[in-house]
């Protein structure tokens, strides 16, 4: 079907959309419901288990949203400064209807809600357009075979939701400029808003947006009137506004209670050894866990179709607002690059905001494109893309199951395998819910407070034969902690230590984790 | 009078829900209102949440258990609440007014305190400090030493409130001696303290 501005139409759910709305949610269930209870794991599960913990202590503290605290007891009171924890919040939320065991669940399966949101809101960018339905998939079926996205989709991070989010705002803001009705601006500009605060990076698409809507304002004065001008720009600055006033006060809360565990600051790359191990990593270790070998030339492939579709790209009724979008968000990509460059060596989710986001808009500039073409090469196309679907799918299903398993190389063994069961032991020996733990030898902040569903403290050591009973006494008096707990495997190394342990402690559990119950309660801290 | 308060004092589920929700209100997050609502109810351990706990308050009316150096400072000239309070000048220029072993005030190894007064100072010219300390056994030195000044918010000729927040190293232990002073070398006029609390953040 060719392109005409009057097939853009007021939304009403139509066949095609139905159909794609309930495909998004077989591909979703297929892909993460076998996964949809797990608690964090894989790489990255340290952050995982961080944001899981805010949820978890949303429930278990009145639900103060703006004194978000995790279980790790090293900052006061656990309390820290975060991004805007909304997912944490409605996860904890969630808990109240289905009860505290299942908050991690619902996290899981609010971060995929999004996703597919996300994908679905992408199909019907491409769809409403081209009527090519099949292209309206692709742009899903492509995130989901980059094993960055499809495992972080499934997670507790806050990544792939604020990506997902600001595609429900692209929509939005595209169909401000196809049909100029203004309730699409605001509601693309809240959206991204909501998104920039739960995810910092996005603020930058949110710039972008706004500035190319300015630009077009500028030049295309009839675009909004003067009323309309005024409303944007104090929504963008009630916008802006609530996003830096949110942003100081996870300062003053990470300076008042002590925290660092959250980054709330640039890292660039300031020197040549950085930028050698940065390049290291992205080349050797992240560049296929960020896209697969096939997606890299499928991104070369669209490259090389922009310039091919120049006239319809730069025509102002038809894709130039997402070309100009394209261009502003891929600079506001590479600005985040350079001011948190540092990250991308060991973060590989940090790809997901500032880099997805232009590739994907590429993406979908090449699909309406692409999919508008009718005869024998619109159907060509069709079956070319429908394979594409599949294979992206298929592809993506396999890496995600790879990916989610135990044995992933060179990223496994991974660190917390041996805490599986660890709330059910400490169940088991009665150990109370409020009951403190320090939890020895880990360096994570939550993990094992997550695996363990206790608060406490983590104490890494990096030489476990030097620490002594005394030691560990010391350490848990002066936090006014209950139980030891720690791995089989490192309690064997302390043997030197066993007979103290003994007296000093009670053996409340043995597997996975030796727990010990500390009996003197009034020594001096 | 002297107040010491255990750490461990447990705030009751319904004072911590209703405080959920008048900050919320507060906040005008109506939208989450409902939502908070719902979760008032389900505090899990009040003992570690990173909310002040109230260690230590006096109005000086009954100074027992407090330091002998602050005896000659009592005056009933002024009082923010109660009869007496602490009269700073220049025949009393200094003193300590509270000693104690950090393991006396907290079973754990105390992170942050907040030292809260109320002060009567005649003029800008007119400097009293409310000092913190902490020494470590056989040391001299403090590991901690940070004033609280009462002139800097420009309020003179009635009573106001100060108050500072003090991060504790983590070096101290339970016999580390906590010692509050007044320190007013420079004060021509007389300055008043009452009302004297200190809280720790847990």
């Amino acid at each position: 079907m060719a392109f005409s501005i009057s097939a853009v139409k007021p939304f009403r759910p139509r066949i095609s959309h139905v159909a794609a709305a309930l495909f998004l949610l077989a591909v979703g269930g297929t892909f993460y419901l076998p996964y949809i209870s797990e608690l964090p794991s894989g790489i990255h599960a340290w952050a995982q288990a961080d944001r899981l913990a805010l949820a978890t202590n949303f429930y278990d503290f009145g639900f103060d949203f703006f004194k978000p605290r995790t279980s790790n007891l090293s900052s006061i009171g656990g309390v820290t400064g975060v991004e805007f924890p909304l997912q944490a919040y409605l996860a904890a939320l969630g808990g109240l209807l289905f009860g505290r065991a299942s908050i991690g669940t619902l996290f899981r399966l609010l971060d995929v809600s999004m996703t597919l949101l996300g994908f679905y809101y992408l199909f019907r960018l491409v769809y409403e357009r081209t009527g090519n339905f099949v292209a309206g998939l692709v742009p899903g079926a492509f995130l989901l075979a980059s094993p960055v996205f499809a495992f972080y989709a499934g997670s507790t991070l806050p990544d792939p939701f604020s990506l997902s989010l600001s595609f429900v705002a692209y929509y939005y803001w595209l169909r401000f400029f196809d049909q100029r009705r203004f309730s699409d601006l605001l509601v693309a500009c809240a959206l991204l808003g909501v998104a920039a605060l739960i995810k910092t990076t996005t603020l930058m698409h949110l710039g972008a947006m706004a500035g190319v809507t300015l630009l077009w304002a500028l030049l295309q004065p009839q675009l909004l009137t003067l009323r309309q001008r005024l409303s944007f720009l104090g929504l963008m600055a009630v916008i802006f506004g609530v996003i830096v006033a949110y942003f100081l006060r996870t300062q003053y809360l990470n300076a008042t209670y002590q925290s660092g565990m959250f980054l709330a600051t640039v890292r660039p790359i300031d020197d040549p050894q950085t930028r050698h191990h940065v390049l290291k990593a992205v080349y050797y270790m992240w560049r296929y866990e960020y896209a697969v070998s096939l997606q890299y030339k499928i991104i070369i492939l669209c490259l090389c179709l922009l310039p091919l579709y120049w006239r319809r790209n730069l025509k102002p009724d038809f894709n130039l607002p997402l070309t100009l979008l394209l261009l502003a968000v891929t600079g506001m990509g590479c600005l985040f690059v350079y001011l948190m460059g540092a990250q991308f060596r060991d973060h590989d989710y940090y790809i997901i905001c500032p880099v997805f986001a232009p590739v994907i808009l590429l993406f979908v500039l090449a699909l309406r494109n692409l999919g508008q073409h009718t005869g024998l090469l619109g159907y060509g196309i069709r079956l070319g893309l429908a394979v594409l679907v599949c294979v992206s799918l298929v592809n993506g299903h396999q890496r995600l199951k790879r990916r989610m398993s135990d044995d992933y190389p060179p990223f496994s063994p991974y660190s917390h395998l041996w805490m599986r069961g660890g709330a059910a032991e400490l169940a088991q020996a009665k150990v109370p819910a409020t009951a403190k733990i320090l939890v020895f030898n880990e360096p994570a902040p939550n993990i094992a407070l997550v695996y363990f569903d206790r608060r406490g403290i983590i104490w890494h050591s990096p030489d476990v034969a030097t620490v002594t009973a005394e030691n560990v006494l010391d350490r848990m008096a002066a936090d006014n902690l209950d139980y030891f707990v720690v791995a089989p495997q490192v309690y064997a190394q302390l043997a030197p230590q066993h007979a103290v342990f003994e007296a000093e402690f009670e053996l409340v559990g043995r597997h996975p984790a030796i727990v010990l119950h500390r009996l003197n309660r009034s020594r001096p801290w | 009078m002297v107040k010491d308060i255990s750490c461990f004092t447990l705030t009751p589920v319904r004072a911590a829900a209703q405080w959920s929700l008048y900050r919320s209100i507060s906040r005008g997050l109506l939208p989450f209102l409902g939502m908070m609502l719902m979760g008032g109810c389900h505090p899990r351990d009040e003992q570690a949440n990173g909310t002040l706990h109230l260690l230590m308050q006096t109005g000086f009316e009954e100074p027992s258990g407090w330091v002998s150096q602050m005896k000659p400072l009592l005056t009933t000239e002024k009082a923010h609440s109660g009869k007496y309070s602490l009269r700073v000048d220049e025949k009393h220029p200094s003193a300590v007014i509270y000693q104690k072993a950090l393991g006396a005030l907290c079973a754990h190894r105390p992170r942050q305190f907040r030292l809260s007064a109320w002060v009567w100072v005649p003029g800008l010219s007119n400097e009293v400090a409310l000092q913190v300390s902490v020494y470590n056994p056989g040391n001299t030195q403090p590991v901690l030493n940070e004033p609280l000044y009462t002139t800097d918010a420009r309020i003179f000729g009635k009573w106001y409130h100060v108050s500072q927040e003090y991060n504790l190293p983590n070096n101290t232990t339970s016999q580390s001696q906590f010692v509050i002073s007044v320190i007013g070398e420079e004060t021509t006029a007389p300055v008043y303290v009452d009302d004297l609390q200190l809280k720790e953040r847990w």
